[in-house]
């Protein structure tokens, strides 16, 4: 009986190390898996991208003239030919940025930032782009703010991003409020717009790659589907995450994220993960 | 005449710049792969060289680093042409093993990398700027989400 019992043991110990066995086996292929998925978006892109730069320069060689003159009309076919291309490598630079970010082999190169000086500047830079549209863009940056640590590129490529958003689902006469404020140990950034608004439905699917969201009824042009999925993903691996509040359709939407700020547990945290610019 | 010499390995690539520099009046000569580059380095005797990086046999980064180690051809200015497919390392190497610029083709129009040619021809060197499109975030400069329309402004603009 002892005997038995002891076999018994012994057996329930075998299959669970057989079965820790497996599962870690299968984490390994999983991440092979992974990995030769991102290598393939890599090399993909490479090859992307050299025929891109042949269509695009000699393009650019015609319209510069290099070859002699050419018509009116050939100048406007040609332009839209470029403007094909340049999206195209938008699209594929945005795959490639995506798939880096996912992986986590998107390299960050971190700095102390003042806040304010770069939320100025930020606000500076669409002001001009805004009065084109007919959009009020408002700056309310709380006193005193800290500074942070974080990517300056990433940070602003963030914010460029939900500017631009913003600006592409307000109307004519609505405004934009870009803000800054102290939240504990971080910085809240939001970008608040009096546009749109976003279907309750929809929040949850906004962050992910080729959200299917209805924009016909908004009239507004298509994205590549990528960029949200983007800056959701960096903000992440910066120690912030992105989120969206709206009251509706017809009702304005709000995209705020924080980061930590200077010399905080959080901030330490993210220098160990990737080491501060030289 | 200023002697360019061509590594590349791209048949398209390699039309789209020999049609450029030779237009500029530049006398060029080509080579498809990294072997041959360090050859025609040594025969052909270029005042500037435009390196590709990813290569079959020798690839860019291993010919700069064979020519910066001669000192027969050390002196002869070394210009990157690559990819984005470039990492952000091969560009800090690039650097460091010597070249005096490194640009990033679909950063790049022709006639703008013929203005780097010229700027270093001229004696504007070792500008070991890095060019914004070679660091990792790249495609932030071209964010999603610009309309054809917009994008059509802006080119007006410009």
């Amino acid at each position: 009986m002892q005997k038995k019992k002891g076999n018994l043991k012994a057996k329930t110990k075998n299959s669970k190390s057989d079965a820790v066995k497996k599962l870690k086996s299968e984490i390994e292929h999983l991440k092979e898996a992974s990995h030769s998925k991102d290598e393939f978006i890599r090399i993909t892109n490479h090859e992307l991208r050299t025929p891109l730069d042949v269509i695009r320069g000699n393009l650019d060689m015609i319209l510069k003239g290099d070859t002699g003159e050419i018509s009116k009309q050939t100048r406007e076919y040609l332009e839209d030919v470029i403007l094909g291309a340049d999206r195209l490598t938008k699209l594929v630079n945005a795959m490639l940025d995506l798939s880096q970010a996912e992986s986590g082999r998107m390299k960050f190169s971190l700095e102390e930032i003042d806040t304010e000086a770069f939320l100025k500047n930020i606000d500076a830079e669409f002001m001009p782009i805004a009065k084109e549209k007919g959009i009020a863009l408002y700056l309310n940056i709380e006193a005193g703010l800290p500074h942070i640590i974080s990517d300056r590129a990433k940070l602003y490529q963030i914010l460029d991003n939900l500017l631009g958003n913003a600006m592409k689902f307000t109307p004519k006469g609505g405004s934009i409020t870009i803000k800054g404020s102290k939240n504990g140990d971080t910085v809240r950034f939001a970008v608040q717009d009096t546009g749109i608004g976003i279907r309750s439905d929809d929040v949850p699917k906004l962050f992910k790659r080729f959200p299917d969201i209805d924009t016909s009824v908004i009239g507004a042009p298509k994205g590549n589907g990528m960029g949200l999925a983007l800056i959701f993903q960096i903000a992440l691996r910066l120690q912030g995450h992105i989120r969206v509040e709206s009251a509706g359709l017809g009702k304005g939407s709000t995209f705020l994220f924080e980061f930590p700020t200077v010399n905080t547990a959080l901030a330490s945290k993210l220098l160990k993960t990737y080491p501060k610019a030289k | 005449m200023a002697k360019i010499l061509l590594v590349e390995d791209d048949p398209l690539m390699i039309r789209m710049y020999q049609r450029k520099l030779t237009s500029d009046g530049y006398d060029v000569d080509l080579a498809v792969n990294g072997e041959e580059g360090l050859v025609k380095v040594r025969s052909f005797r270029p005042d500037l060289v435009l390196l590709d990086i990813m290569m079959p046999k020798l690839n860019g980064l291993q010919v700069l680093e064979r020519v910066k180690s001669d000192p027969t051809i050390s002196k002869i200015p070394v210009v990157i042409l690559t990819n984005l497919g470039g990492s952000q390392q091969d560009i800090e190497r690039g650097l460091e093993l010597g070249a005096v610029a490194y640009l990033v083709k679909s950063a790049y129009r022709p006639d703008e990398v013929i203005a780097k040619v010229k700027e270093v021809l001229a004696g504007y060197t070792k500008s070991k700027e890095i060019p914004e499109a070679a660091a990792p975030s790249a495609a932030s400069r071209v964010l999603e989400e610009t309309t054809t329309a917009e994008a059509a402004e802006k080119k007006k603009k410009k």
